[in-house]
């Protein structure tokens, strides 16, 4: 044991006290300590053990205050450290069940079907997509017959040429020929697409992974944001009518 | 029955402890504890720091001390030094006529043996 070690003992008996008393006392000691060099067995000595010390500072204070201030204290450190350790395995687990399972921009429409090992279904022809409430990553092939996986097992509602995907994630590869999408409260990725596109969205976002391809962007907004979107001279036009969502370029 | 003397004294000391404090205190001067201990053995009161530095403390606290902290210019420790103060100079008459009524007392019981 060591002066050091009994004026941080006394530190913690005195927590009842507010910081400035503390540092005074303690400021005090450790001066007459210092000063005349005293050692850890003198210095219990003379200003006698920790405990016995402590309570003669303490004296004042009615003793069912100091231990309710103490046991409030440590509860309350104690509740502290709960919440920050489920905050931060809250934080944990949302940025996990958040974060997209792999970087969509490294796959394109033949090399996904190959390499992600989806239950792929095919689509019948269409001409909008109806999206409410979901987690959508677009694709474009060749094929003149669309494909798609979804988490939520059951089939994607075809009416009236119309695809619903509703409160779902899904993966869709799409034929060329134009589509309109359409989105309410969603996200929505495109990945590598070599044609015009069509977006309508409210409250959703869009990411557009680009990989080197350039995009005109034609733009109707109201409250949205586009500042990350720089229009280039190209011969794939994206159109996009905005309300209140966020269009930039993806990143995993 | 030593102990019980020790647990006794330390609770008569407390009170004539404060008294002297406040007596050396009373023409004006600054002191640091370490000098008010020196003062009480120069004039036959041994007491200990365990003793001295809490009851500075609880006088500061009733506000009959003031306190103020003594920084060295060049190499040294801060000190913090004690002054009476106005609430100090106001009831040192009092404990000293109490202190003098019971010594009067002491005397007048021991005299009726």
């Amino acid at each position: 044991m060591t002066t050091r070690n009994y004026l941080k003992e006394l530190e913690r008996h005195l927590e009842v006290l507010s910081k400035e008393k503390r540092n005074n006392i303690i400021t005090e000691l450790k001066a007459v300590i210092e000063e005349e060099n005293l050692d850890y067995n003198s210095v219990v000595e003379r200003f006698g053990d920790v405990e016995t010390l402590s309570q003669l500072y303490l004296e004042d204070i009615p003793i069912e205050k100091r231990i309710v201030k103490k046991v409030w204290y440590k509860r309350m450190r104690n509740y502290l450290y709960v919440f920050f350790v489920f905050i931060l395995l809250f934080g944990i687990f949302l940025y996990i069940k958040i974060q997209d399972p792999f970087d969509y921009s490294l796959y394109n429409s033949n090399t996904i079907k190959k390499e992600i090992k989806y239950n792929w279904k095919s689509l019948d022809r269409f001409n909008t997509i109806n999206i409410f409430q979901s987690r959508v990553i677009f694709y474009f092939t060749n094929d003149e017959k669309a494909q798609y996986h979804c988490k939520r097992d059951d089939d994607l509602l075809v009416e009236n040429e119309i695809i619903k995907v509703v409160q779902n994630s899904c993966v869709l590869i799409l034929p060329k020929e134009s589509n309109k999408i359409i989105a309410r409260q969603s996200s929505i990725t495109s990945i590598k697409a070599k044609q015009n596109l069509d977006f309508d969205l409210e409250q959703s976002s869009l990411e557009i992974s680009k990989n080197g391809i350039e995009y005109k962007y034609d733009i109707q907004k109201e409250e949205s944001d586009t500042s990350n979107l720089v229009s280039k001279e190209s011969p794939y036009l994206i159109k996009l009518k905005l309300y209140q969502s966020q269009v930039s370029y993806y990143k995993y | 029955m030593k102990q019980e003397y020790k647990k006794w004294l330390s609770q008569f000391r407390k009170g004539y402890i404060e008294l002297y404090t406040l007596l050396a205190l009373e023409n004006g001067n600054s002191l640091h504890g370490s000098a008010l201990l020196s003062l009480f053995e120069v004039n036959g009161l041994k007491i200990n720091e365990g003793t001295l530095y809490p009851l500075l403390n609880r006088m500061e606290q009733n506000e009959w001390l003031d306190s103020s902290w003594n920084i060295p210019k060049t190499n040294g420790h801060p000190k913090r030094e004690y002054s009476i103060s106005k609430k100090g100079k106001e009831i040192l008459p009092l404990l000293l006529e109490a202190y003098t009524l019971h010594d009067q007392s002491i005397n007048k019981i021991k005299d009726l043996k």
